[in-house]
């Protein structure tokens, strides 16, 4: 410490000092460029997805169970499957659509189908400026049809790209 | 990662070049007169040098700073730093606007002088008012296709601390150059919801909560 002290004022007593900003600009503008010149790329971009479980009622008790079989597939993208007869399978997730303020999703279980409405607010959030936005939903409301599902709870109204279960079907 | 070594870099450098400047001039001790402290007393008028480089090599970022300091007696200035910011993120898959003024106002102590040559280290509170907004947006969902949307603008105000090292000297009769090192810490604040933390002006990246900085300026001092 003592040695940079003494280092500080003999620079201050020589002509090199009047030198020194030189050097220094000379060190800024290669380390403005420098800056400028290290952007990072964006690797991966998450997508936000509402994730939902099944539960059933047990005994007074709602457990995670899983569903036998279920396809998935949006309403007005009915020729495009989000799931495909997939079994045993206790969570799904599902995108919503950014550029509607609702999006409905139809699924087909073993005995019978039903029709899921989720109402959201699109709320946008910027990741990175390598990233850019993604884009986030809050749940409103939601309604849907009663064949085999008999309630659907919203637990986290935000969705997110985070893995965090947003909602509860009830069958 | 990148920056923050750039920065670790530059901050080594500063502290290894200077002192090699030194040693080139064995003799300098003994053509000065002996150190004393003189320092005119006066108002400094400064301007960052830095800031408006920048849009050189970054065009998207444009900002002017001034510094204004007094000095109440030889050893304490009082200082007040004050600036306008603009950054602008024009990409294919969204633009986004930030501008805002910032100020900071503090105090340096002089730990030497001589013949208006000074080092000092110093504190400062920063605060900022900036506004930022995204006027398109543009995303790909792989199930329904193209999004787009827009952010309109929201105001926002932070606040930092910050400590400083600073360097003057005369390089004619009233004309001063200085440097500054700082170190800042950003303080809680209102967090934007609608974005991850990355710019604030007067601050800068702000990713990440403490972070240094690199200014350069010229000074006139009015005598008074």
């Amino acid at each position: 410490m003592i040695t940079t002290i003494l280092n500080i004022k003999n620079i201050l007593r020589s002509a090199s000092f009047k030198a020194a900003p030189v050097t220094l600009v000379l060190m800024a503008s290669v380390f403005v460029f420098l800056t400028g010149a290290c952007r990072e790329e964006c690797g991966f971009v998450p997508r936000s997805l509402a994730i939902a479980d099944f539960y059933t009622v047990i005994n007074g008790t709602g457990i995670n169970a899983p569903v036998d079989s279920l396809s998935v597939r949006g309403l007005g993208r009915e020729d495009s499957l989000l799931y495909a007869a997939v079994n045993n399978t206790r969570t799904i997730s599902l995108p919503m659509n950014g550029l509607a303020s609702e999006s409905g999703f139809i699924i087909d279980f073993d005995q019978g189908t039903d029709t899921i409405w989720f109402s959201y607010e699109v709320v946008p959030f910027f990741l990175s400026p390598e990233c850019g936005f993604i884009f986030e939903f809050d749940l409103q409301e939601i309604s849907h049809t009663r064949n085999l599902i008999d309630s659907v709870i919203i637990v986290t109204s935000r969705i997110t790209t985070l893995d965090e279960t947003n909602i509860l079907i009830y069958n | 990662m990148k920056r923050i070594f750039l920065y670790i870099i530059s901050l080594l450098a500063i502290f290894l070049i200077l002192p090699v400047k030194a040693q080139e001039s064995p003799d300098a001790g003994e053509d000065m007169p002996p150190p004393e402290v003189v320092l005119d007393p006066g108002l400094r008028i400064g301007l960052n040098l830095v800031r408006p480089l920048m849009v050189f090599p970054l065009p998207s970022r444009f900002g002017i700073e001034s510094v204004l300091d007094y000095n109440i007696s030889p050893e304490y200035f009082v200082v007040a730093e004050a600036g306008v910011s603009r950054r602008s993120l024009n990409e294919p898959s969204y633009k986004l606007i930030e501008r805002g003024a910032f100020m900071r106002i503090g105090a340096d102590r002089n730990l030497y002088n001589h013949y208006n040559d000074v080092i000092a280290i110093g504190a400062r509170l920063g605060f900022s008012l900036y506004e930022r907004g995204a006027p398109r947006i543009f995303g790909e969902d792989p199930y329904w296709g193209s999004i787009t949307g827009s952010l309109p603008p929201s105001v926002f105000f932070r606040q930092w601390a910050e400590v400083v090292l600073v360097l003057k000297t005369e390089i004619f009769t009233n004309i001063l150059l200085g440097w500054n090192m700082r170190g800042k810490l950003l303080l809680p604040g209102r967090d934007d919801s609608h974005m991850a933390e990355f710019y604030i002006p007067g601050f800068g990246e702000s990713s990440v909560n403490a972070t240094a900085g690199f200014d350069f300026y010229i000074y006139y001092r009015i005598p008074l």
